[in-house]
């Protein structure tokens, strides 16, 4: 998500360069953005935080669902707000491949984690089930 | 140490003006052109625009080289006149015109179909001598709340013409408007217009007036004041 097309197309070219990464939206208009949000489970959300209308925090603030979020931005004054919501990363424009690699790793880290820990749950509970029989 | 009232504020005539009057009213046009030279740098280094400029062209470095190569160029112009024009008290209209126009293209590439605008210039007029930075707050603050601010984003009319003794600058935007009084202390139109009164005194104007469904900013500059027409 970001207002400037220019830049959501430099993104969308950057992440055509991970394999494991479809981008399955972009908007320049926060209003569509919502609207798709609302509707599509997202695994990771690049946001721009300057924007006309609604700004990015206000946007994740309207969301019921907290996706992943990468934030995309000129200057780094929101950095430490950054930290209040669930963000990854913050990257700064014209934002650099190796950058945003490092911020997908860390994704993708933190994606297998989760996995992992539902996993063990999952097996926990098999394991208590099996236990009571 | 000056003791000044406000009656020597402005283009001072009275024969009773004294040196010390006349001699801050030179360091006061001073201060102010350097002032106004200064935020014409501040708004090309401010990080959105540079950074946001920088990204566009990295953008487009790979979508369209063409484009790519002519923005670096209009970025150096704008950042080439806002060093240069320090000891220029006087610059030619076309000088403003292709400042406002390199700066309008930027921001153009950046907000696509969310900015249009027109340049309306009447033949003649190229080499009138009017002061630096005359036009940039102006059309700086409609793409500020006409375009930037706004989803749907927004038009500028820019127009220059003679007007009975004088110059007459106008830009219109279709953005939500403001008034001359709300200006605050400090902003690019607050000099201007206190550039305009050292310079001309009552005998220049900054207007904002409804108009056309928008606000229309008026800069009139008196004939005088352009000695290289």
């Amino acid at each position: 998500m970001d207002d400037e097309p220019l830049a959501l197309k430099r993104l969308e070219r950057l992440l055509q360069a991970t394999p494991w990464i479809k981008v399955i939206g972009s908007a320049t208009d926060p209003a569509a953005a919502l609207q798709f949000l609302a509707s599509e489970q997202v695994d990771v959300l690049l946001l721009d935080i300057q924007m006309p209308g609604m700004n990015g925090f206000e946007l994740l603030a309207r969301l019921s669902i907290q996706p992943m979020v990468i934030f995309t931005t000129a200057y780094d004054q929101y950095a430490l707000k950054a930290f209040e919501v669930n963000s990854i990363d913050y990257l700064l424009k014209p934002v650099d491949p190796q950058q945003l690699d490092r911020a997908l790793l860390k994704l993708a880290r933190l994606r297998n984690t989760t996995q992992a820990m539902e996993l063990r749950a999952q097996l926990q509970s098999l394991a208590t089930q099996l236990a009571a029989q | 140490m000056f003791i000044l009232t406000n009656k020597c504020r402005g283009a001072c005539k009275r024969p009773s003006c004294n040196y010390t009057h006349r001699n801050w009213k030179r360091e006061r046009a001073l201060k102010l052109a350097t002032e106004a030279r200064l935020a014409a740098l501040e708004a090309r280094l401010h990080p959105h625009f540079l950074f946001n400029t920088l990204n566009s062209i990295s953008a487009l470095i790979a979508e369209n080289p063409a484009l790519a190569e002519q923005m670096v160029q209009r970025l150096a112009a704008l950042l080439r006149s806002a060093l240069d024009a320090s000891a220029q008290s006087r610059v030619p209209l076309k000088h403003e015109i292709a400042f406002a126009t390199d700066y309008l293209e930027i921001e153009r590439a950046r907000f696509r179909e969310r900015l249009s605008y027109a340049i309306d210039v009447e033949p003649g007029l190229d080499s009138i001598a009017v002061p630096p930075f005359t036009l940039q707050p102006i059309v700086e603050n409609s793409v500020k709340f006409a375009v930037a601010l706004r989803p749907g984003g927004g038009q500028i009319k820019i127009a220059a013409r003679r007007h009975t003794n004088g110059l007459l600058i106008e830009v219109w935007d279709n953005g939500p408007g403001f008034s001359v009084e709300l200006i605050p202390p400090g902003h690019g139109l607050d000099n201007l217009r206190a550039r305009l009164l050292v310079l001309f005194g009552a005998e220049a104007k900054l207007d904002v007036t409804l108009h056309n469904g928008g606000t229309r900013v008026t800069v009139y500059l008196p004939r005088n004041s352009s000695p290289l027409a």
